[in-house]
């Protein structure tokens, strides 16, 4: 799929799902790029936008990947908020052979910004990436289908 | 609405899990590895057929790309530290029993034994891989139980099946050996150095630095790809013709309908992880070597490994990757997708060398004979591909199209030469 075509996709999805309003006080996070990909949580408590660091994910290589995570109803998201990153292949029955490392990098207009490092779909086919943001004891999730060539 | 893939909740508090974006992202690789495009109007009548994503497969079997660093190994590409090791991979000394590394891994058999289980003092319980291009592999060995090159040596040398050595004894022998004193001396300065341990991850790293030097040349599907690409061909070499047509028939199999693309993918045609194929074990049944299942562990808590101490970038993406590997009970049985570059030269084949052919590797995947149930720890991709007598003929062809020539750089495939023939100097400050 072309760089274009994906951008549309993302620009699409954000106006499909994104909850509106903003969360936080400005920080010296940046913003994600406009090809970022959005959707809500099972339950629409958050909106969560991602994208791969570089712009690409290479061809069965490691990457890291960057998101972006809001409430809709415009509250803050607390610092004891956790999140959790994985991608599985339920057709193959198995899932990345590595565990992220999450790491939280701060705040910016779009909600809290975080690093997912270590990410590795080794096989062509479709693939669930799936980002579970849990707070306060319950835990929602949000997931894309990703289909790698 | 689809429901929740079985076995993904972790949580012991409510997950509610939703199909919110249906998103396909193609799989762009990183700028360094974009493919050149190929015309359909280039293509052979063979690949004709063939979708553009299955052309767009071909593209990025060629080139190789440069070997990365290895930033684990800070001596990995001194010149003098590979002679050194070069030096030590031929050395029958390193074994009380004559054993060398190239007892095993023979530059004339393409750094192989050609036999089904390596044999040294013993036999191993695996098949001796080649080390040619074996830099390039993410992990070494067919479990993965190492992370780099210089990591696995040591492990031949004191295995009681393979060489039988000890680090005792090596250090001795390079203390004691005016020749491969020297060499070490070269390459890192007063042996030993200091008092400290690092005399050996040294020696480790010079034999890492040598094998970095085995490596491939072009091979005819380099040839085939560029001339699909439009790139002209060097005067003499063969562009398109470099394929013939069973073998350009079994390159469409390859990244069509036999699916051996999902596994041996890019110019290395390998994944570079691991999976299980429902190889039979010994009992005619299920297979019994944990292979990477046990191999994450070891390698984890190998203090020689990326993250370790005796690693020259515990901080590297590697070693963050070694800390990262999940461990879970899909791994047992899992061995590494081997490269395909020069396959046809490294029978017998898959990891315990049961199969004496490429032909009867691919009868195994066209029929899936004798291939015990994977259960929920396996690919469930795996399908008999029945290609039949003809298809599988093909892709033997394909295969064997993918034989590399000796690099340039064929003098690390021999014995090393004498000592006084060498000229390289002195590393400066000693």
């Amino acid at each position: 799929m072309s760089a274009d075509r994906t951008r549309a996709l993302g620009v699409l999805a954000l106006l499909v799902a994104g909850c509106g309003g903003s969360s936080e006080p400005l920080a010296p996070q940046p913003s994600l790029s406009v090809s970022a990909v959005e959707a809500r949580s099972a339950d629409g408590t958050y909106a969560v936008r991602w994208e791969p660091v570089g712009g690409a994910i290479p061809d069965a290589e490691p990457f890291d990947i960057r998101f972006a995570v809001r409430r809709c109803d415009g509250r803050a998201l607390p610092n004891a908020a956790t999140f959790t990153v994985d991608a599985e292949m339920p057709h193959h029955g198995h899932g990345m052979n590595l565990v992220p490392l999450v790491e939280r990098l701060g705040r910016s207009p779009e909600g809290e910004i975080v690093r997912a490092s270590g990410m590795l779909l080794h096989m062509p086919g479709r693939w669930v990436l799936s980002i579970d943001i849990e707070e306060a004891g319950v835990a929602e999730r949000t997931q894309w289908f990703v289909d790698v060539e | 609405m689809p429901s929740a893939p079985s076995g993904s909740s972790m949580w012991s508090s409510t997950l509610r899990v939703a199909w919110v974006v249906i998103l396909a992202l193609g799989s762009a690789p990183a700028a360094a590895q974009a493919p050149n495009t190929i015309a359909r109007d280039r293509l052979p009548a063979e690949l004709a057929q063939l979708t553009d994503d299955e052309v767009a497969r071909i593209a990025r079997m060629s080139p190789l790309p440069a070997l990365a660093a290895d930033p684990t190994n800070r001596h990995a590409d001194s010149a003098a530290a590979a002679e050194f090791g070069h030096r030590l991979f031929f050395e029958p000394r390193l074994s009380p029993k004559g054993v060398s590394c190239a007892t095993c891994h023979d530059p004339v058999r393409y750094f192989t034994d050609g036999k089904p289980l390596a044999q040294g003092i013993g036999l191993s319980t695996r098949n001796a891989p080649t080390v040619v291009d074996a830099a390039r592999r993410r992990w070494v060995g067919w479990d993965g139980k190492f992370d780099s090159l210089w990591s696995q040596a040591l492990s031949p040398i004191e295995h009681p099946a393979e060489m039988g050595g000890s680090r005792d004894a090596v250090l001795a022998l390079v203390k004691e050996d005016a020749t491969l004193r020297e060499g070490y001396e070269r390459a890192f300065g007063p042996f030993p150095g200091t008092p400290d341990d690092g005399t050996l991850t040294n020696i480790l790293k010079a034999l890492g630095a040598y094998q970095r030097r085995i490596v491939s040349g072009t091979a005819p599907i380099d040839r085939f790809v560029a001339a699909l690409e439009g790139v002209e061909a060097p005067a003499g070499s063969a562009g398109l013709d470099a394929l013939g047509p069973a073998a350009r028939r079994g390159l469409a199999i390859f990244v069509s309908k036999g699916g051996c693309y999902q596994c041996h993918r890019g110019p290395s045609f390998t994944d570079e992880e691991f999976h299980a194929l429902g190889l039979a074990g010994a009992n005619g049944k299920v297979a019994e070597d944990p292979a990477r299942l046990a191999a994450i562990d070891f390698l984890q808590r190998n203090p020689m490994n990326s993250a370790g101490p005796f690693s020259d970038a515990p901080a590297s993406p590697k070693a963050s990757m070694v800390r990262g590997l999940r461990r879970t009970g899909e791994l047992f049985g899992q061995f590494r997708t081997p490269p395909l570059r020069g396959v046809a030269l490294t029978a017998p084949y898959m990891h315990d060398g049961r199969f004496a052919t490429l032909a009867d590797v691919v009868r195994f995947y066209d029929t899936l004979e004798g291939a015990s149930p994977v259960g929920h720890h396996g690919e469930s991709v795996l399908v008999p591909l029945e290609l039949g007598e003809a298809g599988r003929a093909d892709l033997v062809a394909f295969l064997e199209a993918l034989t590399p020539a000796k690099s340039d750089e064929a003098e690390w495939w021999t014995n090393p030469p004498e000592p006084s023939l060498r000229t390289h100097p002195a590393p400066p400050g000693r």
